[in-house]
């Protein structure tokens, strides 16, 4: 089973070669074999929304990063704030340091397809569990259409933001989970997820920040 | 936002509220009336030779039109059927690939269909909890226009009823019991009786035999046969003594 370890600008300098390989391997995956991003210079797949708010999760196995998955709060610049704010026409864009975005979930190609017990709901998993100490209150963010199925199967309450449409040839939409004890507990049962994956080494930087507020309001 | 569309976000927001999956068909079919549909499916896809029927999870599909289906086999020849193989994305059934409805047996799938009511119809591809490649397939009586919010819409609901009755009917395992032809079947197959040799037996075709075979495997959840046997035993379906019986008759 996976360890998620939860990675900030509090204690990235910890995680700099894994960080690396992820980044990395994003970009041979994304960029070179598929073309659906720019080919980077330095080999490695970066985007407006990796700034010092961001929250990474690594899910790691053994020495390497088989997954990934990033967080941002959204009443900070997101992807669906910035990108897909039309695709929220049910609930309206949401704005709320307590409803995170959810990118870069990110699977090793040679990790996937195993099922609902396989990498892919060992992450979820811990996502959830993250959300759940964070006390975040909704996750969730643009994701193709097959996800959302992987979410429900989770016995995860999840809002659609707005219909589904077609983004680059995919049916995409934007939707949100509702975080809590359950939704951890059931998801955890189908994925046959039997204990804590969250791993924080180094210093924390909290999700939600009381401090951070005004600043950040006054910054918007 | 249409009232089409608050009708479809109100749906999703009952989804789960429904105590019986027929009460949650029903709501379905209400709502996607508006697109006009009448009927719909939720199965999975049957790999190589094996029958399509222990693969259905719900059916509002016209009764006769569906035995028809099974006992005939159209999964290999719908077109609709095959393209969902190739490229697992919705599609409006009247726009299949030419590819795929210019295969042998596939216009005549689609002239049946027509003539039990199921015109026109659009497919949703979805992976059931177990990774199963499945569909829920919407039909109705007349050509369809569907705009691209209309698909959205359907995915939309197709992804969240698919969900809603895999978890229902996985906490509340139906496991039917076994009616008397079947079970009839069942003890001929253990005591050595091919499928054609219980067709002749019973009087009727070897195709409904295997139909029979398939609809035990699925009620037992029973992956061969043997296992079938094993399991009904076990469930007291089937008696060692009616299995003795099965046996001296062929002494």
């Amino acid at each position: 089973m996976i360890e998620a370890h939860v990675v900030t600008t509090r204690n990235k300098h910890l995680y700099e070669r894994e960080f690396e390989e992820f980044l990395r391997r994003r970009h041979e995956y994304y960029a070179v074999a598929n073309r659906w991003v720019p080919i980077s210079d330095d080999g490695l797949e970066l985007d407006p929304f990796d700034t010092p708010h961001a929250t990474y999760m690594l899910g790691i196995l053994g020495d390497r990063v088989v997954t990934s998955a990033r967080l941002m709060p959204t009443n900070l610049p997101n992807l669906v704030s910035e990108e897909f704010p039309h695709m929220c026409e049910n609930i309206g864009l949401p704005r709320r340091e307590d409803w995170a975005d959810w990118t870069r979930t990110y699977v090793l190609p040679e990790y996937r397809g195993v099922g609902s017990t396989g990498i892919l709901g060992q992450m979820f998993c811990a996502v959830m569990e993250y959300c759940v100490e964070e006390g975040i209150s909704h996750i969730g963010g643009v994701l193709q259409q097959y996800l959302l199925k992987r979410w429900l199967d989770m016995g995860w309450n999840v809002i659609p933001a707005g219909l589904p449409r077609v983004l680059s040839g995919d049916w995409c939409l934007v939707a949100y989970i509702e975080v809590n004890e359950k939704a951890l507990r059931t998801g955890r049962e189908h994925a046959s997820v039997t204990r804590p994956l969250v791993v924080r080494r180094g210093e924390q930087l909290p999700f939600i920040e009381p401090s951070r507020r005004p600043a950040i309001e006054a910054n918007s | 936002m249409s009232a089409q569309d608050a009708a479809v976000f109100e749906f999703i927001e009952r989804v789960d509220a429904h105590v019986l999956i027929d009460d949650l068909l029903d709501d379905l079919l209400q709502v996607v009336a508006n697109f006009g549909f009448q009927h719909m499916i939720y199965t999975g896809l049957p790999a190589g030779d094996s029958s399509i029927a222990p693969l259905v999870k719900t059916n509002r599909f016209p009764q006769d039109w569906w035995d028809l289906y099974v006992e005939r086999d159209y999964a290999r020849t719908d077109a609709v059927c095959q393209q969902v193989f190739a490229k697992v994305e919705p599609f409006v059934w009247s726009d299949v690939d030419p590819g795929f409805s210019a295969m042998e047996g596939a216009a005549r799938v689609a002239g049946e269909a027509a003539e039990h009511g199921l015109v026109d119809g659009y497919v949703v591809p979805l992976f059931s909890r177990d990774e199963w490649l499945s569909v829920m397939s919407f039909g109705g009586p007349d050509k369809l226009m569907l705009s691209p919010r209309d698909r959205g819409a359907i995915n939309l609901m197709a992804i969240y009823t698919s969900s809603t009755i895999e978890r229902r009917q996985r906490k509340q395992p139906e496991r039917g019991r076994l009616t008397g032809r079947e079970r009839e079947v069942l003890l001929w197959t253990s005591a050595g009786k091919s499928c054609w040799e219980i067709s002749v037996i019973l009087n009727v075709s070897e195709q409904t035999v295997r139909f029979h075979t398939a609809q035990i495997r699925a009620k037992l959840n029973a992956s061969n046969t043997t296992h079938a046997v094993v399991r009904a035993l076990q469930h007291g379906e089937i008696t060692l003594g009616q299995l003795a019986d099965r046996l001296g008759d062929i002494r």
